[in-house]
């Protein structure tokens, strides 16, 4: 069972939460405008990482608010928590993702118990 | 043929063996009922025991909605020339003398799906029995190999990069079961599957007391007895995406709790060994038998939780599919583009209790 | 009878304290301390069960949960359990077992004469056979292979005991109580640290159970039991004795069963016959010692045979008994031969 360190109350057994899939798919602002292929793809076309993966959990019998997790699909290994919004925290051997202000705050999850 | 790892090393030697054909949709009982022919002379044809032991198996109902949702495929199967039978709960019991039907049960047992023609068949042998007639015929089998690249000329597949060199083909077809997305990021595409633990569980072996295959969508659980006297036990699928062959255990507790509200007679054995598999699940719960954006690619995969059962028919119609270069029949409606054209085979009340 | 092969003194059994029991429907005496395996070895019983396939006689091997030979059907009714391990079960008084997959008993057994056919039957020989047809296998191979499976049987009716599981969280998690464990137990709890400490045994100690060394000065027996009772003053140590670790899953998340009744006492929710402890750890100590590997020769599975160190354990009582102890892990050695083993350190941290 996993131990998830929800961004809003702290590390909690896997079983309060509840699994979102794949992070950052946003909807398209215009669905109509769409082809049937940028349809699909939205809809069921999915990163599926092995190895370092962004994900959605929610924390259904806690807070319930959804949240951002960066975990090896290999190792289980949990590399970062952050809450949505939140710039993308770098996977290992991953070069940060240059934000395109200069972030105010570091990342919610590398701050070991921000936000509880 | 190349495996990265040992042959019947992937699902196909770590499933639950269940082996029906009773699904919903005409296009899968198509499929499922041709495979489960195959099943019922592949000892004979390939010369080999599978184990094909056709002791029937049960599709619990447990409320109202499971009730007419079962009985619609019962009537379903029919149609499509699938044997099937609706049990009321004391045929339940008959059919099954351990099973608890009393109707003051947390989740009491109000019928079941009967094929008698389903069972279990040795998952081992399946794998070896193909193994061994698949050389005799001529094919390579090369072990401990895995495709590490494809490569691709012009938008067409000329051969497979590996760890142990460079093979070149005319076609290539690739399955890969949870590994399938891998593959397919190689020749630069994305596939809708997610691949997720499928974790099982084998009870001490206990001399036989349960004469078929249970399954329950409701409570959650699957159980059979080997030929050896194991209870083999399964239920759903680990929520998260996962390569690593392995679960978390409140999947096997929970598990556990709906074996024994079923059988409270299981309560005292204890269980041997629990294991997990990598399985590729798609959004409507059917497979992908499918040509590829690359020429010459071809994809099995997307059987998800349940494509054990259908090992023979799909090794058949894929075949078909890259010989022909056109999928057959059986699997014409199974491509890839149902994503894009919304056809889908919603198979999720069939393959419900995850496979 | 109260036990012809037993010796005079010695061992880790109350004498005083005798205890009845039944084997196969013939009643025996042990005493309390005593496994079932050790008290049927005391009583000259051997033949404890029959190999899977070919049904042959098997005897005890080892000491404890490393048994792969000596599993008898345990009690009775709705209480009765296949397969357990007679190294692992407490005797207790009024203990109902019997031996698994024999008939119609245990000294005679026909389906031995599957052993006379082995060379016939090697390791998947029923992938090649049994398959004229599809009808012959569902109708008459089938059965037939089906019957002859399995070891113990499983109960008939719902079982009247009752269970419960319990989530805890602690800073270090030690698996195993010997040597090793304890002190790494100790050195934890010094720091004020919230330590839990378990066990598969009945008694903590591990190898020291059965070794007399020296540690700090101490015959090592004191040393056990003055270090149990320094942790047991920590408020912080929880001690789990017949609790098997089952498993480590991610993030130190672990899974172990306490088997807190033995006997036939009733269990009831305030006092459940087993615990299922849910632990997530920050630091996870593995202690579990090693098991000894057999040596590989004709009939190394035969009645009378025994692994070196754990068949010593066993048969701590019973020196002079005719036996033979084989085994090749490091402090192996043959029961009379105990006092020449070369001190091995201990306390290794
Ligand atoms: C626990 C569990 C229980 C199940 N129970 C049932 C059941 O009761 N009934 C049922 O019908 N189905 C069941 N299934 C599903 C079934 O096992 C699978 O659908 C089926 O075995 C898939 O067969 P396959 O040949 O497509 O995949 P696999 O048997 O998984 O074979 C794929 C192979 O590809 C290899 N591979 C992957 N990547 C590479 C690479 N890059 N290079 C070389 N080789 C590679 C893998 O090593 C693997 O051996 C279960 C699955 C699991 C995990
Ligand atoms: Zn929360």
């Amino acid at each position: 069972m996993l131990l998830i360190d929800c961004p809003y109350c702290g590390e909690r057994p896997e079983i309060e939460f509840s699994y979102g899939g794949e992070a950052h798919i946003a909807r398209p602002e215009n669905p109509g405008a769409l082809s049937d292929k940028e349809w699909a793809d939205f809809l069921f076309m999915r990163g599926n990482q092995k190895g370092a993966f962004r994900e959605r959990w929610i924390h259904t019998q806690g807070c319930r608010r959804w949240f951002n997790v960066l975990r090896d699909t290999t190792s289980h290994e949990i590399y970062a928590v952050y809450k949505i919004g939140a710039p993308k925290p770098p996977a290992p051997g991953e070069k940060p993702v240059a934000a395109k202000k200069p972030a105010a705050k570091k990342p919610a999850a590398l701050k070991k118990g921000a936000g509880k | 043929m190349l495996e990265k790892g040992w042959i019947g090393g992937g699902n196909t030697g770590r499933n639950t063996t269940i082996v029906r054909s009773n699904y919903l949709f005409d296009e899968s009982a198509h499929l499922y009922e041709k495979s489960l022919q195959l099943f019922e002379q592949l000892s004979q044809e390939l010369n080999y025991n599978v184990m094909m032991s056709q002791r029937g198996v049960m599709n619990l109902a447990h409320n109202l909605h499971d009730v007419r949702e079962s009985k619609r495929r019962v009537f379903a199967n029919k149609l499509n020339g699938v044997d099937a039978e609706w049990l009321e709960p004391e045929e339940v019991k008959a059919f099954c003398p351990i099973i608890d039907i009393s109707p003051d049960a947390r989740y009491p047992v109000m019928g079941a799906t009967l094929q008698k023609r389903a069972g279990v068949a040795r998952h081992d042998a399946v794998a070896w029995g193909f193994a061994r007639g698949a050389d005799a015929r001529g094919v390579d089998i090369i072990q401990n190999c895995e495709v590490t690249g494809l490569r691709i000329d012009n938008g067409r597949i000329v051969g497979v990069e590996t760890t142990k060199g460079f093979i070149g083909a005319k076609k290539v077809g690739s399955v890969a079961a949870g590994h399938t997305s891998v593959i397919c990021g190689m020749a630069g595409f994305r596939v809708p599957l997610t691949s997720h633990p499928l974790q099982a569980l084998v009870s001490e072996p206990i001399k036989p007391i349960h004469p078929c295959v249970v399954m329950s969508n409701a409570v959650h659980v699957y159980v059979s007895q080997s030929d050896k006297g194991e209870l083999v036990i399964g239920a759903g699928i680990d929520a998260y995406n996962s390569y690593a062959q392995r679960g978390s255990f409140h999947i096997i507790e929970g598990q556990m709790g709906a074996l024994r509200e079923l059988f409270p007679i299981f309560s005292r054995l204890r269980m041997m060994r629990s294991w997990g598999g990598i399985v590729d699940t798609t959004p409507d719960a059917s497979c992908i038998m499918s040509k590829t954006p690359v020429e010459n690619f071809f994809i099995n995969c997307g059987w998800g939780t349940g494509g054990f059962k259908a090992t023979p028919g799909s090794g058949w119609a894929f075949a078909y599919t890259i010989a022909k270069g056109e999928p057959h029949p059986l699997n014409a409606a199974f491509t890839l583009d149902r994503f894009t054209t919304g056809a889908l085979v919603d198979e999720h009340g069939a393959a419900g209790v995850a496979h | 009878m109260s036990g012809s092969m037993r010796l005079p003194g010695g061992g880790r059994i109350d004498r005083s304290r005798p205890l009845k029991f039944t084997f196969n429907g013939k009643g025996y005496t042990g005493y309390e301390g005593d496994t079932l395996a050790s008290a049927l070895i005391a009583n000259g019983v051997h033949l404890i069960a029959r190999s899977m396939k070919y049904h042959r006689p098997r005897g005890l091997m080892t000491a404890g949960s490393d048994e792969p030979n000596g599993m008898v059907q345990l009690a009775t009714g709705a209480r009765t359990e296949p397969n357990i391990k007679a190294t692992q079960i407490p005797l207790y008084d009024g203990l109902v077992a019997s031996s698994v997959n024999v008939f119609p008993s245990v000294e005679f057994d026909i389906s031995a004469v599957n052993g006379l056919l082995s060379p016939f039957m090697t390791a998947g020989f029923y992938y090649k056979t049994f398959m004229p047809s599809q009808a012959f296998w569902d109708k008459v191979a089938e059965p037939v292979i089906r019957k002859a499976a399995g070891f113990g049987k499983a109960p008939t009716e719902p079982d009247p005991d009752v269970y419960d599981h319990k989530y805890v969280h602690c800073d270090v998690m030690v698996v195993g109580a010997g040597p090793a464990g304890l002190s790494a137990a100790r050195a934890a709890a010094a720091t004020g640290a919230r330590v839990i400490l378990a066990d598969e045994q009945a008694e903590f100690g591990g190898s020291l159970l059965t070794l007399n060394r020296e540690i700090d000065g101490k015959p090592s027996a004191d040393w056990v039991r003055s270090t149990v009772n320094e942790l047991a003053g920590h408020e912080e140590v929880t001690l789990l004795k017949r609790t098997t670790v089952a498993g480590l899953y991610d993030q130190n998340y672990m899974v172990a069963l306490e088997q807190r009744i033995d006997d036939l006492t009733p269990s009831s929710p305030a006092n459940p016959r087993m615990r299922v402890w849910h632990i997530r750890a920050k630091e996870v100590i593995l202690a579990a010692g090693s098991h000894e590997r057999p040596l590989v020769f004709a009939d190394n599975d035969r009645p009378g045979h025994h692994a070196g160190r754990r068949g010593a354990d066993l048969h701590e009582p019973l020196r002079g008994a005719a036996m033979q102890e084989a085994g090749c892990s490091s402090p192996t050695t043959t029961g009379p031969m105990r006092r020449r083993v070369p001190s091995r350190r201990t306390a290794p941290m």
